[in-house]
């Protein structure tokens, strides 16, 4: 009985201790499962659940005005997201959500629905400083601030053209924003973090920290008094002549720094999605149109400098009409005999086409070329155009006279600021530019910007001094210019009225026209070269560039004078040495 | 490998010490285990707090960064030209700048500029 017990006991004994055996056999090969095969998958959904990462924005860099202005800065700013996996009930929280930022709930709940798998779900994107407390005030594990560098433009509208702006994605998108993107870029910087079950962050891991990186700094040319100066001066024109649109350059001559660039209408760069296309368009280097009669000093210079013209001939402008092969060219009145200064001061498109015709085909175009019209400037703007100057090849019999009065070639703003500075800075033509120097995050200057390509000599100089202190003071002092003339400054300068053509076929628009005037003072030692040509002017209101631009031009020059301190250069004292001329 | 923890608990100390003995080395053994076990949660927790104090210090520094950049912005809207020209016509201060000096200054008044 006893040994059947003792066999019994121990075969039970076996079979639990075998059971254990196998129990712990099973066990061990589940660790081994576990830690062999599930290991990747069961670590990544430990540290999805337990690790995040808190990134640590970068500042894009800042952009100053010539005076240390700050023009373009970045601020940061807090945007709303949602952890899909930790929403419990999705209706109650976008219903929650949605009341504090405003939004649909039924939208709301779509969204973090269609990402139910994520963990980072951005519902609202710079949100204000109420609305984010509003958010914090929740206590929901789901929902979290992460905050973003944005970009900020404390002049709102103004030198909007210049400045561009940047995308969502911090990627500039026009003006100086997209030409020096990648300087002006950063990078974020990232630590990654342990999270309780609230997703606050305990601690950082070891290692997981990454410092943001900031973006370098610029400094452009351009002075935002003068460019405040500039788009007063432009607005007011187009309100007053009821015009479609308007641009303005203000240039140093002697440096080629451009002080100011205003393309109306403009936008606010703080608010780039409402704005259109043509608000954005920054018409000073895109917009190529034909000069008028401001493209007669650059050929007449050109005549003087070739030799095929004097200071004293006198050239017969006959009655007011005159044929250039088949092309009919006329005056506004009949002028006569005239030498270059009359021709210039009259605008007389007989008496320039006179002496197109005879400097001939090659040497106006090669005048043209000299004064860089035709090229893109280099100027740091997106979608910088060319203009046109035909090859010599697609010229007519008719093309020196249409181009003698500033027809058969287009220039944007910008070039004729160039040029006309090239006359005015004893014939040395000096580029254009915008960013006078380029600064590391820190603020040590990274590079020096000077004038590329460097200046040359286009004119010879007594040809430029002749043209700026005779002819071109004579077309303000007792031609149309006259608008443009200030008290305390002689201002030099050329008016120019073009008729626009259709967009669609040949010929031109009947009432439509471009107003031009470049000026430029004080006429013993320019500082200021200013451009402003304003487009479809009411022709009931007038239409004429001395006229409708004349005035900008004055006020422009007579804000920007004084603001500089140019000391005034005697007017009065100059004029009438200019009067008493003789042959006046 | 020595299973007795370095002789400590070998049968031999045990049978030549006595129980009184083996009773103290034990409480010993116990107390290093535990004193060592404390140090390394203190050690632990000091290394949590001081990460979690030096990311909050790191959370404040972008807070003041964003605080610099913000007041940087709103320096810069003050310094704007409408703005000073809406402060000017405020105040009733005259906006055109001092009139420089004409060079047709007598020579003698410019002669103290040095």
């Amino acid at each position: 009985m006893n040994t059947r017990v003792d066999v019994t006991q121990r075969r039970n004994g076996t079979v639990v201790l075998v059971g254990i055996a196998l129990l712990l056999v099973a066990l061990a090969g589940r660790i081994v499962h576990i830690n062999w095969t599930l290991h990747e998958k069961l670590t990544g959904i430990a540290d999805r659940q337990q690790s995040g990462s808190t990134i640590i924005p970068h500042r894009r860099g800042l952009i100053f005005d010539a005076r240390g202005r700050m023009v373009a800065g970045s601020r940061l700013v807090p945007d709303v997201f949602v952890d899909p996996l930790l929403v419990g009930d999705v209706d109650a929280l976008a219903q929650d959500l949605g009341a504090r930022l405003n939004l649909d709930p039924g939208k709301l709940a779509d969204g973090i629905r269609a990402r139910a798998g994520r963990r980072f779900h951005v519902v609202a994107r710079g949100v204000d400083e109420v609305t984010a407390k509003a958010v914090r005030e929740m206590r929901n594990p789901a929902v979290g601030l992460t905050m973003r560098s944005a970009r900020t433009y404390p002049l709102g509208a103004s030198m909007a053209h210049v400045l561009g702006f940047v995308g969502r994605d911090g990627v500039g998108l026009e003006g100086i924003e997209s030409w020096h993107n990648e300087h002006l870029s950063g990078r974020d910087g990232r630590r990654r973090t342990i999270r309780d079950a609230a997703r606050r962050a305990l601690h950082g891991v070891e290692g997981g920290a990454v410092r943001p990186v900031d973006g370098g700094h610029i400094v452009l040319t351009i002075d935002a008094e003068i460019q405040a100066a500039a788009e007063r001066a432009v607005e007011n024109a187009v309100a007053q002549f009821e015009a479609e649109s308007g641009v303005a350059v203000v240039m140093s001559p002697k440096t080629g720094e451009v002080l100011a660039m205003v393309s109306w209408p403009t936008y606010d760069p703080n608010r780039f999605g409402e704005s259109t296309p043509q608000q954005r368009r920054n018409r000073v280097v895109t917009d190529p149109t034909e000069p008028g009669s401001t493209f007669k000093p650059f050929l007449a210079s050109g005549a003087l400098a070739d030799g095929v013209l004097s200071t004293t001939e006198l050239i017969d402008c006959g009655m007011g009409r005159r044929y250039f092969g088949r092309r009919l060219v006329k005056d506004v009145s009949p002028h006569g005999l005239m030498d270059i200064k009359g021709i210039i001061t009259k605008s007389s498109n007989i008496g320039m086409g006179i002496i197109a015709e005879r400097m001939g085909d090659a040497a106006l175009y090669d005048i043209m070329r000299r004064f860089g019209f035709g090229e893109r400037l280099g100027i740091e703007c997106p979608g910088e155009a060319s203009g046109i100057v035909y090859p010599l090849r697609r010229w007519t019999s008719m093309s020196a006279a249409s181009i003698a009065m500033g027809y058969e070639v287009a220039v944007t703003p910008i070039q004729l600021a160039a040029a006309f500075s090239a006359i005015v800075n004893d014939g040395v033509y000096v580029a254009p530019r915008l960013v006078k120097r380029l600064l590391t995050s820190d603020g040590t200057v990274l590079e020096q910007r000077n004038s590329r390509p460097p200046p040359r000599r286009v004119i010879p100089s007594d040809v430029a001094r002749y043209m700026a202190t005779e002819l071109l003071v004579s077309v303000v002092a007792n031609g149309s210019g006259w608008r443009a003339a200030l008290d305390d400054y002689q201002v030099m300068g050329k008016t120019g009225t073009a008729k626009l053509p259709f967009a669609d076929r040949k010929g031109y628009e009947p009432g439509a026209y471009l107003s031009l005037f470049m000026g430029a003072a004080p006429a013993r030692d320019p500082q200021v070269v200013a451009v402003v040509m304003i487009r479809r002017p009411n022709p009931s209101i007038g239409y004429y560039g001395g006229q409708v631009s004349g005035p900008a031009v004055r006020e422009i020059l007579r804000e920007t004078l004084a603001y500089l301190g140019v000391p005034p250069d005697g007017t009065v004292a100059m004029t009438a040495a200019y009067r008493s001329r003789p042959g006046l | 490998m020595d299973s007795s923890l370095g002789g400590i608990l070998s049968p031999r100390a045990i049978r030549d010490d006595g129980a009184s003995m083996r009773l103290t080395r034990t409480i010993g053994l116990a107390a290093t285990l535990m004193l060592i076990a404390v140090g390394l949660v203190f050690l632990r927790a000091e290394q949590t707090r001081l990460a979690k104090a030096t990311l909050a210090l790191e959370s404040e520094w972008v807070h003041l960064r964003g605080e610099r950049w913000a007041l940087q912005a709103q320096v810069a809207r003050l310094r704007t030209p409408a703005q000073t020209r809406g402060r000017m016509a405020i105040f009733g201060v005259a906006l055109d700048p001092p009139r420089p000096a004409s060079p047709r200054t007598p020579l003698s008044r410019l002669a103290l500029v040095p």
